[in-house]
């Protein structure tokens, strides 16, 4: 078996040697921009202070004062528990979007409906918390709205309230990039045998037993890939929107290990230690994914590698 | 097909080449250099020979350069041959600034302020002792009572201050600094100054009630910025209404010359419990503790905010647009409001401290020019040109031999951004400078100039100060009292990653999370809140930090000391 493959490897990179001349730029992007950096990890057991040629070695203090610190609990909590209402929230609405899209007969009301959905993608996320910021302000359109719907009669200041935290940085994740996710589901969606649904009609399935029993299972694979892929990245719950969103009220939920990096690391020049965190983030998204893939394998056929 | 492309790169290719040929090169200006300096009473820069330079220096702030042909800052190029550009802050401070040292790519000079000292230690800022001694005589008499306080502890003088070398007396006629800020038409309405800070929220009530909209617009008793760095307006009230400077995270005892923490004084508690009632008496809404600074500004310009506790350098963008609109009783006025048997002391003067001014970057093409250029700038004659404009155009003697502007060029210079366009300003403020007046007597700020003051004054603003009795706005401040030689700790330098420094960040932390939750207690859990908030501090080594200012403290003393 092992021979076998080794004998045809080289023919079948001669036969598909346009492939590979088309995955020389990614290979040299990716070395010069993943790999290279990799040498830097060397500043998490230093004390470095930039513009010195001798650098002063730690050890592992960096590390330490990491995982002592009394607040690595909380942040290791936001970030976890933020990162999952994004993945759960994230892979259903747009799950649920493509689908819902799919079953649009007319080419331009799916057409507008996919423009707007996906526009706020294009928006940077300062744009978009000073947008978000106003729709939740005491005089902003969701208190007008509920307040004339007599739902409260108080205005609710939804940002100075920790509750609400975690549900503002989801949904807003959601609104900006719901639309632009459902494009890959979509292609998937195309790619469906039209028979599959020709012949299901003939045999009396409606229009939600043709999603439950052909779209969805179509999209499967699609959907795994992405899953394992961002489980990857469960520790980057995102900076921006609780930077620029939390206050004092709410950072007790709002800080995540990239505001942490940024308030402890960037901000008081201790470069090592953001190096550090940076260090720890890489080994737990390896483990992460190699750990989806291989669940993944075992119940569903499905991997990365 | 070839044929196009080869046209196409050879068209780009020479765009390329003229669009480096037309960097324009100018002459040094010479004898024209010379007879500009004569003709507007200027002294000879010693540079009008030497070869056009230009230096950028970066500034810790954004604003917006002056227009390209302003033509006070042209005679100033031709006299020296310098140009200065001047690039803004983009971003936020911190994270700029580290890239900028990380890749030791900045600019000629900067201006860091107190927070840009890491920069010291880094190797990459030029020490300016000998060059100032050698090449900038004005300068060197500019500096000379604080020179000794100006040198780092390895010795070394690296930041050319911009700010707090007063020179003769000190007339400030604007209250810039911190207070507590009354809507003008509030204290128009009960006649009188709030004798303290029980009855400031009893006047903000009463106003309440009697406008619950002010055009329009929800009125809103007490506003509470609490943004990054802008957290003094929660931070400091207590520090002030128990009668002490601007000091920062610790207060110091003057007599022993030592420092104390300040967020475990019984006067903080009272002063956050007194947030708590006014928070549940309406007069505070949570939302204020969210916003950005923005939006705080936004606010300020509604005209629908009572009362602030602020800087007004900091809250004062919010009342230009009032002033543009004519709402004159929109704007503030000032209040040193202090606990019971306490004397204020909110104004400072001008305290030096030693870390708010240039520091020059070793790669700077041509350090002694620079030097040669700030030793220029910060002459009387230069300095009064600067700040007051043309003689005869922008302003003139009169017959008392005092400063003064004719009345159109006070309407124009109504409009700040005029007068960054139309006079040095923006040189005088990113350059060493004369504060307080000339050797004639008059003010080295027109505004401050006490005539220029009363002669700018709005109809309204007349008016009111007469029915309330006052002179100026800062009429019921208190004057200035003087600070110790090592005020004020905020400006101190803690090393980056030292048991201090951490600490120091660590105290900020707490305060982050648990002052607004202070304020926005809930009925009967003030009290609770307020114990695990001293518990968090308690569980801090603070000694390390008040150890290290201690040890400043004695740094800065005997600096002082010696001069």
């Amino acid at each position: 078996m092992q021979t076998q493959t080794r004998r045809k490897l080289l023919p079948t990179m001669i036969r598909q040697r346009e492939l590979i001349f088309m995955s020389i730029p990614i290979v040299v992007y990716v070395f010069i921009f993943s790999y290279l950096p990799l040498r830097g990890w060397e500043m998490a057991f230093q004390h470095f202070r930039p513009g010195r040629a001798e650098q002063e070695w730690v050890g592992l203090q960096h590390f330490r004062f990491l995982f002592t610190d009394a607040g690595f609990f909380r942040i290791m909590r936001n970030t976890l528990a933020m990162s999952f209402i994004n993945l759960v929230l994230g892979f259903a609405c747009s799950i649920f979007l493509a689908l819902m899209i799919n079953e649009i007969r007319k080419k331009a009301v799916k057409r507008v409906v996919q423009t707007i959905s996906y526009l706020p993608h294009f928006l940077s996320w300062v744009v978009a918390c000073s947008l978000i910021a106003n729709f939740l302000a005491g005089d902003g359109i969701l208190n007008v709205l509920m307040m004339r719907l007599g739902i409260i009669d108080q205005p609710n200041i939804f940002l100075a309230n920790p509750d609400y935290f975690w549900w503002i940085v989801g949904w807003s994740n959601v609104w900006k990039s719901v639309g632009w996710n459902t494009i890959i589901y979509l292609a998937a969606i195309t790619a469906i045998d039209p028979e599959l649904y020709e012949s299901a009609e003939l045999d009396g399935a409606g229009r939600f037993a043709r999603m439950w029993h052909i779209t969805l299972p179509g999209i499967k694979s699609t959907i795994l890939v992405l899953v394992i892929m961002n489980i990857g990245w469960i520790l980057n719950a995102g900076f921006e929107v609780q930077w620029l969103l939390h206050n004092g009220l709410t950072i007790d939920v709002a800080e995540t290990i990239d505001v942490f990096v940024i308030r402890w690391g960037i901000n008081m020049r201790n470069y090592s230690l953001a190096t550090a965190l940076g260090m720890f983030k890489t080994v737990v998204s390896i483990v992460l994914i190699v750990g989806a893939n291989q669940l993944s394998k075992r119940f569903a056929q499905e991997s990365l590698v | 097909m070839k044929k196009v492309i080869a046209l196409l790169i050879t068209a780009v290719m020479l765009f390329g080449a003229a669009a480096c040929e037309t960097a324009p090169t100018r002459e040094a200006s010479g004898d024209a250099g010379r007879a500009l300096a004569d003709k507007h009473g200027l002294p000879y820069s010693g540079m009008e020979d030497m070869d056009p330079i230009e230096f950028t220096v970066w500034i810790r702030n954004p604003n917006t350069p002056p227009r390209a042909d302003n033509p006070i800052l042209d005679i100033i190029e031709q006299i020296t041959n310098v140009k200065i550009n001047f690039q803004f802050l983009v971003g936020e401070f911190e994270q700029v600034t580290s890239v900028m040292l990380a890749s030791g790519d900045w600019a000629d000079a900067a201006f860091l302020g107190a927070d840009g000292d890491f920069f010291l230690t880094s190797g990459q800022v030029l020490p300016l002792q000998d060059l100032i001694e050698e090449h900038a005589p004005n300068l060197r008499a500019h500096y000379d009572p604080w020179w000794n306080l100006m040198h780092y502890e390895d010795g070394n003088l690296y930041i050319a201050e911009i700010y707090g070398t007063q020179t003769n007396d000190w007339i400030e006629m604007e209250h810039w600094q911190t207070a507590f800020w009354l809507q003008k038409d509030v204290v128009d309405h009960f006649g009188r100054a709030p004798k303290d800070l029980d009855e400031y929220f009893d006047f903000i009530r009463e106003y309440m009630a009697l406008h619950p909209t002010i055009d329009g617009v929800p009125t809103m008793g007490f506003e509470i910025l609490t943004e990054d760095w802008r957290r003094f307006c929660i931070d400091n009230p207590p520090m002030f209404l128990a009668g002490y400077p601007n000091w920062g995270t610790a207060l110091a005892n003057e007599e022993t010359n030592t420092a104390y923490c300040r967020w475990t004084q019984p006067w903080t508690k009272d002063y956050y419990k007194k947030l708590n009632e006014e928070f549940h008496n309406g007069l505070i809404n949570a939302e204020t503790l969210t916003l950005t600074y923005d939006q705080y500004i936004a606010r300020i310009a509604s005209g629908a905010v009572l009362g602030i506790f602020d800087q007004r350098w900091n809250f004062n963008p919010g009342q230009l647009p009032l002033i543009a609109e004519g709402r004159f009783e929109r704007t503030y006025l000032p209040f040193d409001l202090t606990n019971e048997g306490v004397a204020p002391r909110y104004t400072e003067g001008r305290p030096f401290t030693g870390n708010n001014g240039l520091v020059v970057n070793v790669t700077n093409p041509d350090p002694v020019r620079f030097v040669m250029y700030m030793d220029y700038i910060v002459r009387e004659e230069v300095q009064r040109f600067l700040e007051w404009g043309i003689e005869g155009e922008h302003w003139f003697y009169n017959e008392n031999g005092r400063m003064e502007r004719p009345d159109e060029q006070r309407d124009l210079q109504r409009d700040q951004r005029w007068q960054v366009d139309n006079l040095g300003y923006m040189l005088r403020q990113y350059m060493p400078k004369m504060e307080g007046t000339y050797s004639c007597g008059n003010s080295t700020t027109a505004n401050n100039q006490p005539e220029e003051y009363f002669a700018s004054l709005t109809g309204y603003d007349r008016d009111l100060f007469e029915r309330l009795g006052i002179q100026m706005e800062s009429g019921f401040m208190s004057p200035a009292v003087p600070v110790p030689v090592y005020f004020p700790f905020w400006s101190m330098t803690l090393e980056d990653g030292s048991p201090p420094h951490i600490v120091d960040q660590r105290i900020e932390d707490v305060n982050v999370r648990m002052l607004p939750r202070l304020v926005v207690a809930p009925e009967g859990e003030f009290d609770a809140i307020w114990d695990e908030y001293q518990a968090a501090l308690l569980a801090l080594d603070r000694d390390a930090l008040i150890e290290e200012i201690n040890r400043q403290i004695q740094v800065r003393l005997s600096a002082f000391g010696s001069n």
